[in-house]
């Protein structure tokens, strides 16, 4: 194999892995942008703390209280990770988004989450301190080689819990009751209101279920990233970006735009240096908004007058 | 071609007797205004006199060079509070990078100031400029998309300008930061004598004023047709565009004047602070003038005033909290928009018609 | 008497769907034109495509002798086009007084710099643009609310201030989208009243209008259209007759016009 090619497979490998952790956090964002057209800037925090949740389950209690081998540990905290998003999700959901969903208004809500993402944030900073943990995932020991290509078993064990997890909630939207109702609110609320669709749970369901994928992905990304109070910060407008180029409110599209992304930000490591990467990811979007303002992945729909 | 139709004799009887809505009552305000105040202008200069008032005594209050920074910070955040509350607020036009064009005001003072000698009060003129300009670029975006979409878009700008203030290191110095900036040159005035913006009162006196002055302009726009059309597009587009209302064009007005006065803010920080670093222009601070907009009252003039003064010194009054401060910050913003969602304005005229109600009875 | 507007087969499709196609209009100066037709005829799509909300696909659009095609809404306002929407779209939030003046916006001739630092012309045009506004809610009886918000009004009465505020532009052509849908019978008798009002101070009015009552009583021409083609125009009493208009509207029988269809 040449090695520009064993390159540039190699740097699509390492944007796939991204974007898959992307995708996790944009998913959440996306679905509950479908189901009650809210923005969580709060979800950032649930990611940092599904990474802490799952530092301390790992490193504290599977491995000393319970004796568990590390790799164990370490999957069984993604499970407490996602536990602790779930329940992040439904308290901001009892807090800020039912008491103020009949408002009508999307910048109240907006503003309320921000100050608990800053409430988040600063909670943690009392309890951890601003110095970056060092959380060692087992798996990121172990390097894979494929011909020219290499990568290590972290990376693998992110791509297959991210797909298992875009899997099961692709699953759960085709063929349950509840995920064919939560479609059925995310495209028409009135409608589905009218069939005897309990809006206010299914809109809880979703904001749960969006918040135990933000937990995940803080479990799979608190071995690759500075684990800090602000680590989710530095993916959330990524995750942002993603879930506009997708469209949103549009799963297909975001779980295409973030794997892009993904990909692009390899690259651009690769050839311009990580620095660069915000601003390439951002540039492309608005150049993009430019020439589609409703998203790439979108389609065009006539406001009806 | 006809004229505007003349009074005619009005009807015998009212088309519809129905209730007002109670639905719509969850906006309102309290109580609606006669037609009489409705047509006569409001007296206003006593609120100006006792705002100069104010503005003389309060370093006088506040002794202590640490306190009256924290009243320049004040005044910057009361200019921020209301550039951005003429883009949400007044056009409602979702802007939550407003800190990239703070950004670009301080930078751009600073550069000319620093690198190329210009001296201060033309640098001034420069930076609003330069801001202005690019909150132009901004609002060709504002012009196609419509709520979250420009919400995101106006992030990722101030991400972009905040990724080219780290990474233009042979301008900015990049997370180095500018150093050793001066405070703006001394003035002499007549009989004051001479005022050193080294002090911080002079200099929060300097920006004060200046903050009036853009009330004074801001308060008159809004009131006149110019804040009437504003004010339509943020209803309904649509609509203003059927009165003959060019949409694109009002919004680049607001999100340009907008982006001048964060520009003109942030002429000013630098040279207080004396360093100049990229990090103080993260989208942070684009949400914390959000907060002081829907803390205040969106949309109302001296709303965002009230909320940037108030969360400018909340962090303060918290200090005994110690590192539970900013979380304590952070309850008490969701808690007002949970229990005040048309902020501190409206939540004050629904008590005072609460008062004026008891009174009757 | 003069045409003030004018279409040539004017086509908009949506998708697969071929909204509108080959509308030819003619409409003279101070008449009132009736635009009726089943639901999904396409009526408000023309509408649209008329106040330019939509640019036609095809077709050439005149508005006494100006062309219209390709212009935007505003600019189109700016000829001297107005309009009501059938779901109301008033700023809900703003006052009944503001709602009108933001449509009397249009004629104001104020220095730029009395915009920030208030001064003569600036309080004379405040005072005749209020003048203005306060005359056109008194016109549709709504004086003495001016002040309150418009999302306090009733239905009927929200669509009286939609009247108010599209009149404040000083229109030449003035289009209603269903005036009547959700009034009562004294309401409509009211806005029956207005309009022809109206008409007398010289407006030209296109009324897309499922109140047969108030079509019959209105209009000096009805244009029917079916499935985004015209189907028939005619005098109100040629439509009744037309035995193409009753079969499009199903067997209803046009005679009895308190059917709303």
């Amino acid at each position: 194999m040449p090695d520009i090619l064993a390159l540039v497979l190699q740097q699509t490998l390492n944007g796939v892995y991204l974007g898959c952790l992307y995708v996790l956090v944009a998913l959440g964002l996306t679905l509950i942008y479908g189901v009650m057209n809210q923005i969580n800037f709060a979800h950032a925090d649930f990611v940092t703390i599904g990474a802490f949740t799952a530092f301390f389950s790992a490193s504290r209690l599977a491995t000393h209280v319970l004796g568990l081998p590390d790799a164990t540990a370490y999957l069984l905290s993604i499970f407490f990770a996602m536990g602790a998003g779930a329940l992040l999700g439904y308290l901001i959901n009892a807090a800020v988004f039912a008491p103020l969903r009949d408002r009508g208004d999307e910048l109240r809500p907006l503003i309320a989450t921000i100050g608990v993402s800053v409430l988040l944030e600063n909670g943690q900073l009392a309890l951890f301190g601003p110095i970056p943990y060092s959380f060692d995932s087992p798996f990121t020991q172990h390097t894979l080689r494929l011909g020219k290509i290499f990568f290590s078993a972290q990376s693998l064990l992110v791509v297959v819990v991210a797909a298992l997890a875009i899997g099961g909630l692709h699953a759960f939207m085709r063929h349950t009751y509840l995920g064919k109702a939560l479609r059925a609110v995310s495209q028409d609320r009135e409608t589905a209101g009218l069939m005897g669709i309990n809006e206010r749970y299914l809109i809880g369901l979703t904001i749960v279920i969006a918040s135990a994928l933000a937990g995940l992905a803080g479990a799979l990304l608190g071995p690759v990233i500075v684990l800090t109070p602000f680590a989710g910060s530095s993916v959330i407008v990524k995750a942002f970006a993603i879930v506009i180029i997708g469209g949103f409110g549009n799963m297909e599209g975001t779980i295409i735009a973030g794997i892009l992304v993904g990909i692009i930000e390899a690259f651009t490591v690769q050839y311009l240096g990580s620095g660069l990467i915000d601003l390439v990811v951002f540039v492309l979007l608005l150049a993009m908004l430019a020439v589609r303002p409703t998203g790439l992945i979108a389609e065009r729909r006539e406001e009806n007058v | 071609m006809s004229g505007a139709l003349p009074p005619l004799t009005p009807p015998e009887r009212a088309p519809s007797a129905a209730a007002a809505s109670p639905v719509a009552a969850s906006h309102a305000l309290p109580s609606s205004e006669p037609a009489e105040r409705v047509l006569r202008p409001p007296l206003r200069w006593p609120g100006y006199v006792a705002a100069l008032l104010l503005i003389a005594l309060l370093p006088f209050a506040l002794k202590g060079a640490y306190w009256q920074g924290i009243l320049v910070v004040c005044a910057m955040n009361v200019l921020l509070a209301m550039s951005l509350n003429l883009v949400i607020g007044d056009c409602g036009q979702l802007n939550l990078g407003q800190s990239a064009f703070f950004a670009i005001g301080a930078y751009v003072s600073t550069v000319l100031l620093k690198s190329h000698g210009w001296p201060f009060w033309w640098a001034v003129p420069a930076a609003i400029l330069a801001a202005g300009a690019l909150g132009l670029l901004l609002a060709a975006f504002a012009a196609r998309l419509r709520g979250h979409y420009l919400g995101i878009a106006s992030l990722g700008f101030a991400v972009i300008v905040y990724q080219v203030l780290v990474n233009w290191e042979s301008v900015t110095q990049g997370v180095r930061g500018i150093y050793g900036i001066r405070p703006p040159p001394p003035m002499t005035l007549g009989p004051l004598g001479v005022i050193e913006f080294s002090n911080p009162a002079h200099l929060f006196y300097l920006v004060a004023l200046i903050a009036l002055l853009v009330y004074g302009v801001l308060d008159n726009l809004m009131r006149s047709p110019v804040g009437e059309t504003l004010r339509s597009i943020r209803e309904d587009e649509i609509s203003a565009a059927s009165l003959g209302v060019n949409p694109a064009r009002w919004k680049a007005f607001s999100v340009g004047l907008g982006a001048a006065i964060a520009g003109l803010a942030g002429c000013f920080y630098p040279g207080f602070v004396g360093t100049l670093v990229p990090d103080a222009f993260s989208i942070v601070e684009s949400f914390t003038m959000l907060a002081m907009v829907i803390v205040g009252g969106l949309g109302t003039r001296v709303g965002p005033v009230i909320g940037a003064v108030v969360l400018t010194f909340l962090p303060e009054l918290l200090r005994d909290f110690g590192d539970w401060r900013l979380m304590v910050y952070g309850i008490a913003l969701t808690l007002c928009v949970l229990f005040m969602p048309g902020g501190m304005v409206q939540a004050w005229q629904l008590v005072r018609a609460r008062w004026a109600r008891q009174g009757v009875h | 008497m003069a045409i003030l507007l004018k279409t040539v087969d004017l086509r908009k499709r949506f998708g697969g769907v071929q909204a509108v196609q080959g509308v030819s209009l003619s409409v003279e100066e101070r008449s009132i034109l009736a635009v009726i037709g089943p639901n999904g005829a396409g009526k408000s799509t023309l509408m649209n495509l008329l106040s330019g909300v939509y640019q036609p696909d095809a077709g050439s659009l005149e508005l006494a002798g100006h062309r219209m095609a390709g212009l935007p809404a505003h600019r189109r306002a700016r000829l001297g086009l107005a309009r009501t929407f059938q779901k109301i779209r008033l700023f809900r939030q703003l006052s009944l007084l503001d709602n009108v003046l933001a449509g009397a916006h249009l004629h104001h001739q104020i220095p730029l710099w009395q915009y920030a630092l208030p001064a003569g012309r600036f309080w004379s045009d405040w005072a005749r643009s209020r003048d203005e506004a306060m005359a056109l809610l008194e016109f549709v009886g709504l004086a003495g609310r001016a002040g309150e918000r418009a999302g306090a009004l009733s239905y009927g009465e929200q669509r009286l201030l939609e009247i108010a505020r599209a009149l404040a532009t000083r229109p030449r052509l003035f289009m209603l989208d269903e005036p009547a849908a959700g009034l009562n019978a004294s309401e409509v008798g009211f806005l029956l009243e207005r309009l022809r009002e109206i008409r007398a101070r010289g407006i030209t009015l296109v009324v897309v209008e499922h109140n047969m009552d108030l079509v019959m009583n209105l209009a000096d021409r009805v244009f029917v259209m079916d499935r985004g083609v015209p189907l028939f125009e005619g005098t109100p009493a040629a439509v009744q007759r037309e035995s193409r208009v009753i079969e499009a509207y199903l067997g209803v029988d046009v005679n009895r016009p308190e059917v709303a269809l």
